[in-house]
């Protein structure tokens, strides 16, 4: 293996790294923190790569990509993809906490279950024998 | 009569037939809660006054979170030991809620499912039975539960069922995740076979098979 194939594979599987951390967000203190490096880690390579744009290239053929702006366009991808999992997953967490709130709200409005079932117990006893069923519709014609 | 058991009702803009489903219902369950889930209509007042305890979501969430709503509330009566999922159009038969319960009285299960598959009497057309019976087989390759009707919103339970399982999804994917609770939670379930009444009220407005690829997307992503 040659020294390319070697900084290829470590290459890739920084990405990978990139792609994972960016499409399942940990929630607490250290997923925040982890987002938060990789975040400003993006930013400082971003700077870098605009004063040496050259470097965007050479590392493009390390990888065995043709042009510098392929790569950035694959890497692109890849943030962005992993945002709209982010995104949805985060979409979903608040709207489960949306529902519980909203349930809270609803049975605390409502007279306790104890209570109510007692009543409509008492209420069904009241009400007597049940009618007799209307008769069967004449079918003969 | 049941005094140990809730009847938990979805309520969504079912107005012109709630009133005939609770006062039909409540001579064999007089504990009922009907959640209303934001309906425009006037839902909420009919089931009131035929009889039912009813619980108002602020706004519209959905069926399953209905559900969810229903038997959390029902959970705190003290004298619930049983909970009965029941649909608000007059598709279930308070007959076969009844044997449901009364199984999970003197058999040792803690759910008791309601499937139409078991029995003879199939009305649903035949797209939606090949639907169906395609969940069906979905449902055992994921859950390894051996169900025959996996869409069924007729289901028993008993007071750990209840305390055990926990709907999260809010719209109608609620039935696969029902299965789902149960097989994680490893309760003991049966099926009965029971007789949906398909009426053209309910035809008109059931579930259409497009709702099918909501539901999976739901399942899938979230």
């Amino acid at each position: 293996m040659t020294a390319q194939n070697v900084f290829q594979i470590i290459l890739i599987i920084v990405f990978a790294m990139l792609a994972f951390v960016v499409i399942f967000p940990r929630s607490g203190t250290r997923g925040t923190a982890i987002r938060r490096l990789v975040s400003v880690l993006l930013l400082l390579a971003g700077i870098v790569l605009v004063v040496f744009p050259d470097w965007l290239t050479a590392i493009a053929n390390l990888l065995g990509i043709g042009r510098g702006t392929d790569l950035l366009l694959y890497a692109l991808a890849v943030v962005f993809v992993g945002h709209l999992i982010a995104s949805k997953q985060n979409q979903v967490e608040r709207n489960r906490k949306f529902t519980e709130l909203a349930r809270e709200i609803a049975i605390s409005e409502a007279t306790p279950a104890g209570e109510a079932g007692s009543r409509l117990v008492a209420e069904v006893k009241q009400l007597g024998p049940a009618p007799a069923p209307n008769p069967a519709p004449d079918t003969e014609r | 009569m049941n005094e140990d058991t809730w009847l938990v009702v979805p309520l969504y803009n079912e107005g012109t037939v709630v009133g005939d489903v609770i006062s039909d219902a409540r001579r064999t369950f007089p504990k009922i809660v009907c959640v209303n889930d934001g309906s425009k209509d006037n839902s909420a007042e009919v089931a009131t006054n035929a009889g039912a305890m009813v619980v108002n979501h602020p706004i519209n969430l959905g069926q399953g979170a209905a559900l969810q709503t229903g038997l959390k509330y029902a959970m705190n009566d003290p004298a619930a030991q049983y909970f009965v999922t029941f649909d608000s159009d007059g598709q279930h038969g308070v007959e076969d809620a009844s044997r449901m319960v009364q199984r999970l009285r003197t058999e040792p299960y803690d759910v008791v499912l309601g499937s139409r598959f078991l029995g003879t009497k199939v009305e649903a057309g035949a797209l939606k039975r090949a639907v169906l019976k395609a969940a069906v087989g979905f449902e055992r390759m994921t859950t390894g539960m051996k169900v025959t009707d996996t869409h069924n919103g007729l289901r028993a339970l008993n007071r750990e069922a209840v305390g055990k399982i926990r709907i999260r999804q809010d719209r109608m994917a609620h039935g696969s995740e029902f299965l789902r609770e149960i097989s994680k939670n490893k309760l003991r379930y049966v099926e009965e076979p029971v007789h949906i009444i398909y009426t053209d009220y309910s035809r008109a407005k059931g579930q259409s098979v497009w709702n099918s690829v909501n539901i999976l997307a739901d399942l899938l992503f979230g």
